[in-house]
């Protein structure tokens, strides 16, 4: 835990100081942020809703898994639960036992699956993503 | 991460995009390594083992009896299985031994670890569609299997996903 003050160093929002979990640092980085914004344009503390709203925001997946059936996207969804992390899935059966050609050009890369994107970043092959 | 990375937190995310795609779930959401020892620590690289051998030693050998089967087009592909089924069995009497020395339940205890989630697959593959096989029966990696799967996570990752073999 450490103790931070918020950014901008003015006489209002000097008072406001905030307790930053260095493990939960992404929302906790866009809390504060969101809080500095707030106190800076506005000149008071955010209320009750703008918190439940950045809440709500924030809470939405940022990952996406490409899952296809009978393989060993299996694995990359049992990680994502172990670790209690939401995330959204695009599914597709096999046709033929094969991935379906259209499925294959909209996950992009060589169309081998589990293909998980996160905040924008691509990745593929299954151990790697595991690590 | 100093206050100068509180302030400006956008840098943060530049910089993660940076990182090597390496050790993505582990490295990124699981700070306390708990599926995946931290960096220098012994136990890290008995995990990683067994996530490379799941793909490079245990999928390559069983999956080389599938494409054979759905390939192969001349010849006896029963001749061709019993020739290849020697590194799966050997694979599983290995996979089969280290299980009964572990303590617990998984790999390394009762505590789930990257190498679970990456062996489940593999062996459960072989034994579903009893690839080099040859009617020989592994209970202790069975046991590992019906493990896994009964864990709450595998669980909803199926309900989830709508998984099946």
């Amino acid at each position: 835990m450490l103790m931070s003050t918020l950014p901008h160093q003015s006489s209002i929002n000097k008072r406001w100081s905030i307790q930053v979990d260095l493990g939960t640092s992404r929302w906790t980085l866009a809390y504060v942020y969101f809080v500095t914004r707030l106190v800076h344009l506005q000149n008071k503390p955010p209320t009750l809703t703008d918190l439940e709203s950045l809440i709500a925001a924030t809470m939405a997946p940022q990952i996406t898994l490409y899952f296809l059936q009978a393989s060993r996207c299996i694995r990359t969804a049992w990680q994502l639960h172990e670790q209690g992390l939401d995330y959204d899935f695009k599914f597709s059966p096999r046709v033929n036992g094969l991935a379906p050609p259209e499925f294959r050009k909209e996950a992009g890369g060589l169309g081998k699956f589990p293909i998980l994107i996160d905040n924008g970043v691509t990745l593929t092959e299954s151990g790697n993503i595991a690590e | 991460v100093s206050q100068e990375t509180v302030a400006r937190p956008f840098q943060v995310i530049l910089l993660k995009q940076s990182f090597s795609l390496k050790r993505y779930l582990c490295d990124t959401y699981d700070t306390s390594h708990r599926l995946l020892p931290a960096v220098g620590d012994p136990k890290r690289y008995a995990v990683l083992q067994w996530v490379h051998a799941a793909e490079a030693t245990f999928a390559l050998h069983s999956i080389s009896v599938m494409y054979a089967r759905w390939h192969q087009k001349s010849g006896d592909p029963k001749e061709t299985e019993i020739g290849l089924s020697k590194n799966i069995q050997n694979d599983l009497d290995f996979l089969n031994a280290e299980l009964e020395k572990s303590k617990g339940k998984f790999l390394f205890g009762d505590e789930l670890t990257v190498a679970d989630i990456q062996m489940h697959f593999s062996v459960a593959f072989i034994l579903a569609r009893e690839l080099g096989t040859l009617g020989k029966r592994w209970e202790r990696c069975e046991k590992f299997v019906k493990d896994c799967e009964a864990t709450e996570s595998y669980k909803k990752a199926v309900e989830k996903t709508g998984h099946s073999f």
